[in-house]
């Protein structure tokens, strides 16, 4: 049958119960490779099979021996019992510490599907249990999607790019900025419809100019004949001000864009030529940060103006310290160069992501379970306190802080006093910056609960885990193309639940029930009535299109898939195009109505780190910085093989002959300085901790630079030993956990610099486990 | 025991005993009894086994090594849990036979079908308690013991068939289980369960019966496969490294 994942659609073969075979679905214009990885995750050796308890949690309460979390000594429970203790523990810390001591803000990238969106699910429960501390933000754009109102006057990331037909046919020059379309559009948040791909070979086929500006030589570098322009990782700002400068020095900028469409160029000019701080942005001075050649830079800027150029840029600049300096200047770069709201031309931030310019298609909004949004009556705490949310990556600064204040976005708030937290469908210790320090600071928690469907390093360190089941061992319905809405997709079960895993759904509602709540909880309906409800609704919005749909059963039970109309105005779709007709009429919604080039909000601000334009400020630490204690930079990013940290595929025959471990990317010459050759397990370490990793030697990644991808199992040799070495990469122990800035609170995964070397004598040995002397049965 | 009982039956005790093993963690109770009960006789007994004496040394002494007690039973879940429940990540051993099988390590492959039809001519299913798939090591062990005291109540060539092949298939994999519990259990005790499970294996195979019908080409490719892992399964019949 038909159904979806974050990887697309596909049809399941079933044989006798079983999950046999996948194939793509016959309109996915360039299936992924992944694919095959979801048997890996229905029929994973590591499927939590059964609800478990840590024993000192189960035997000695709530908050017992913290630091034993982590050492998988857990005992395995009915459903029942740990149904009951979930209930007991949510009432318990409600009662005792009040609603804002249960963080279930649980982020992750869970699975498709409208109904069993388990984050929305838990939210669901939290509400109708009193409350919960939730989060604002993500991982992916934490700095941009804060920053990006204030420029553009909306999210910008997550909204439709210009339409690819139009860049292949009008862009002259393509560049993308720290981003790997070939490799990250491969996976979707609904199901993707991999239209980037067809964008993308189209631009192949056209022979257009590429220029790949990234420390690695990218699939999307590769694939497209690419220029590959290797700068500093974490210098992109500076880089772009010595573009910049060039522009405004040999006069190529657009005058009459920036008057008619910006404000603030005139202050923000003043500090690109150094009037205000002595430091012209030359781009020798660039040069020298981002290690460029400055004719390099100088001629960049002339190609960036003579040619219609589209700036399409990565998330990755965005998750550094300062994160949010780098799309605010790329956007005024792109303002300089005047081409934003033109057929090809200006800028975009999603064209790596989920097939952004994907053209999209005349269709109904498909809606979702809802997590209620009221609280119980009687809850004050919600004004009175206030911090009813924090900026996610602060997480561990929470922890660590209680009742401190911090700032975000303008406003000041203090971190709730949590000692709950309830993830579902994510794994925060493998997405979560600083390891050793994260560690740490989650022993405060009394209670950890976890559901998923697979161990992950978050699941051993949990008080209670539940297996949940997997998107394929349910029913739901989802959309196709997170910018194309292209179709709306049955996502039929495919085999019955596995060993005890249950929908979170039940779970929750299990709890609702144990609460008093459960009619609430479920509206009394079930799996299909909630299915066939969301379907009916965006019937109806399409019949208001004058678009028929089959009645839900002909859908169910038929084609499964119900795929809508792509007009021609949507394949000329040109971002800002209306903007740029007429800014008056169509003013951004920004306090000017126009790119804010400065910012009077952010001004007001006086934030020390996220001055009111473009800056370009030291991070905390770089490749090349003042007094930097380590050599090489250590780049994170996403594997290509996996979503972020599934253990798919995994050759297990393998793993007792030579350690499976993630490999580590290091240029031929920085090897050859270390003695390090292809094959050789390495240490890879800095202040924060140390990992093992596989040496991959390549010189398709700059020197001085070296790539561990995040995902990683973390397993630390010694568990509550600080520093103890992590045995199979979890890349995370490296990163550093602050802040990109007071404005956005991001997180910075790609900031991090340390040393590699060939690890000396045997792998570490496994430490014989002792049961604590005074256990009792 | 006054009553004689027939070799097969005794095999058929040594499997079942194997399988009780792996099904789940032992208790308190039972580890007792295999320290100073009835469980220690059937150590000392196997023990006399030269094939299984290193396997079942390595058990005495990871049982002399755990804590006292209640502690012991701890000792053992953890172990159990992280080895064969998953939570032990990339140290996990997991116990299908489909994991090993091929190069994507999966359960519910084809030796859970396999394993599936034989249980249903032998009018067996998995109990309703146990959601595990039908190549569960525990439950390839048990199959085997039925398969035997088949054959004690009724001869046949088709439960001769079944029965070999069933020691075939578990000699392709359990090598390699047995050198992850090797690798992986902090405890020893798993390990030495591990080993005499390979070594009584082998030992099977090598005293299997080969007079009653003409050898197959299946049978000869079988034979090949078992021939060339055979250093892997003796060492399983040498004495393990102190530890």
């Amino acid at each position: 049958m038909l159904t979806g994942s974050h990887w697309g659609a596909f049809r399941a073969k079933v044989d006798n119960g079983r999950f046999a075979a996948i194939s793509p679905w016959d309109k996915d214009p360039r299936p992924s490779p992944q694919l095959e990885g979801i048997l890996d995750s229905v029929y994973s050796p590591t499927r939590i099979r059964y609800p478990m308890v840590r024993r000192a949690f189960l035997e000695k309460g709530a908050g017992a021996e913290p630091e034993t979390r982590g050492t998988g000594d857990f005992v395995r429970v009915t459903w029942d019992q740990a149904l009951d203790l979930v209930t007991k523990e949510l009432k318990r810390v409600q009662d005792k510490y009040g609603p804002a001591a249960s963080f279930a803000g649980s982020y992750g990238w869970k699975s498709p599907g409208k109904l069993h969106n388990c984050r929305t699910l838990l939210g669901r429960l939290m509400n109708l249990k009193g409350g919960f501390v939730n989060h604002s933000g993500d991982y992916s754009t934490g700095a941009s999607q804060v920053i990006m109102p204030h420029v553009m006057g909306t999210l910008e990331v997550y909204e439709q790019q210009t339409a690819w037909p139009v860049v292949v046919k009008d862009t002259q020059l393509m560049v993308f900025w720290g981003a790997d379309p070939m490799t990250t559009n491969q996976i979707g948040w609904v199901i993707p419809d991999h239209g980037g791909f067809e964008g993308m070979a189209a631009l192949k086929a056209a022979g257009t100019k590429v220029i790949c500006i990234d420390p690695v030589r990218t699939d999307t570098c590769t694939y497209l004949g690419a220029e590959w322009i290797a700068p500093r990782p974490q210098t992109d700002v500076a880089m772009m001000l010595g573009v910049a400068h060039t522009l405004y020095t040999e006069k190529l900028h657009d005058q009459k864009f920036l008057a008619d469409y910006t404000v603030g160029f005139d202050q923000f000019a003043r500090y690109l030529t150094g009037e205000t701080d002595k430091t012209p942005k030359t781009a020798e001075w660039a040069s020298a940060i981002c290690e460029v050649p400055a004719d390099t830079i100088k001629d960049l800027a002339r190609r960036f103006a003579k040619n219609r150029t589209m700036l399409a840029s990565g998330w990755s600049l965005q998750r550094q310290h300062h994160g949010e300096q780098a799309h605010w200047m790329l956007v005024t770069l792109a303002s300089m160069l005047g081409q934003i709201g033109t057929a090809g031309g200006g800028f975009g931030l999603s064209y790596h992501y989920a097939s952004g310019g994907s053209p999209s298609a005349d269709s109904p909004v498909l809606p979702g379970i809802t997590d209620g949004g009221k609280t119980v009556a009687g809850a004050a705490w919600l004004s009175s306190s206030g911090a009813a949310s924090i900026p996610l990556a602060r997480i561990v600064d929470m922890l660590e802080n209680p009742g401190k204040e911090f700032d975000f976005n303008g406003k000041r708030d203090k971190y709730p006093d949590v000692k709950l937290a309830y993830w579902v469908g994510g794994n925060p210790f493998a997405h979560h910056q600083d390891r050793n320090r994260m560690v740490a600071a989650w022993r405060k928690l009394e209670t950890f609960i976890v559901h998923d469907f697979q161990w992950t390093a978050t699941a051993r360190m949990a008080d209670i885990v539940l297996p949940s089941t997997t998107a394929y061992e349910r029913n739901d319905i989802e959309q196709v193309g997170d910018y194309s809405l292209r179709a709306i997709m049955a996502m039929k079960k495919v085999v019955e639940p596995m060993y005890e895993a249950r929908n979170d759904i039940d779970i929750f509602a299990a709890i609702a029930e144990r609460l008093g709540k459960g009619k609430e909880y479920t509206e009394g309906k079930s799996e299909m009535d909630w299915i066939r409800s969301f379907y009916e609704e965006a019937a109806k919005q399409a019949k208001a299109k004058n678009i028929a749909m089959p009645g839900f059963d002909e859908f169910w039970n038929g084609a499964g898939v119900m795929e809508f109309p792509v007009s021609a105005e949507a394949k000329g779709f040109i971002r800002y195009q209306k903007f740029r007709e007429d800014p008056l009429l169509n003013p951004l919604g920004t306090p000017s109505g126009k790119i804010e080039i400065y910012s009077k909000n952010i001004e007001k601000m006086a934030y020390d780190d996220c001055p009111p334009h473009p800056t370009w400020m030291e991070p905390v630490e770089r490749l090349g910085g003042a007094g930097a204690k380590y050599p090489l930079h250590i780049a994170s990013s996403h594997p290509r093989g996996r979503l972020h940290s599934q253990l798919c595929g995994t050759k297990l025959r393998t793993t007792y002959a030579v350690a499976d471990r993630e490999p580590c990317l290091i240029n031929s010459k920085d090897a050859a300085a270390r003695g390090i050759k292809d094959g050789d397990v390495v240490r890879v370490f800095n202040g924060r901790g140390q990992i093992l990793a596989g040496a991959k030697v390549t010189d398709d990644i700059r020197p001085n630079v070296i790539r561990v991808n995040e995902g990683g199992w973390y397993d630390p040799a010694e568990p509550g030993k600080p520093g103890t070495l992590d045995k199979y990469g979890d890349v995370n122990t490296l990163t550093v956990d602050i802040g990109t800035s007071k404005l956005a609170q991001g997180n910075c995964g790609h900031t991090a610099i340390g040393e590699v070397e060939k690890l000396q004598g045997a792998a570490p040995a496994v430490t014989v486990f002792a049961a604590p002397k005074n256990a009792t049965g | 025991m006054a009553e004689r009982i027939s070799p097969r039956e005794e095999r058929a005790i040594v499997y079942e005993w194997l399988s009780s093993l792996f099904i789940a963690p032992l208790s308190a109770a039972q580890i007792a009894a295999y320290r100073s009960g009835a469980g220690a006789e059937l150590l000392q007994a196997l023990g006399e086994e030269p094939s299984l004496a290193p396997g079942i040394a390595a058990i005495r002494r990871a049982l002399e090594a755990l804590p006292a007690e209640a502690g012991a039973a701890i000792a053992l879940n953890h172990a159990y849990v992280s080895l064969f429940l998953g939570a032990g990540g990339p140290e996990a051993v997991p116990p299908y036979e489909s994991v090993y099988g091929s190069e994507f390590a999966r359960v519910c492959q084809e030796p859970m079908t396999r394993m599936e039809a034989l249980l249903r001519r032998l009018g067996l299913q998995v109990g309703a308690g146990c959601p595990e798939p039908a190549d569960h090591l525990a439950i390839e062990l048990a199959a085997q013991a039925a398969l035997l005291r088949r054959l004690d109540r009724a001869d046949s060539q088709a439960v001769r068939s079944d029965s070999r092949d069933l020691l075939c298939s578990m000699l392709a994999w359990i090598p390699d289980f047995a050198a992850l519990c090797q690798k992986f259990d902090r405890t020893g005790f798993y390990a030495g369960a591990a080993a005499v499970l390979a070594a009584f294996l082998a030992a099977e195979y090598a005293e299997r019966d080969l007079t009653d019908h003409p050898v197959s080409s299946k049978e000869r490719a079988d034979d090949d496969a078992i021939t060339r892992r055979a250093p892997e399964l003796r060492a399983f019949a040498a004495p393990l490294p102190p530890e």
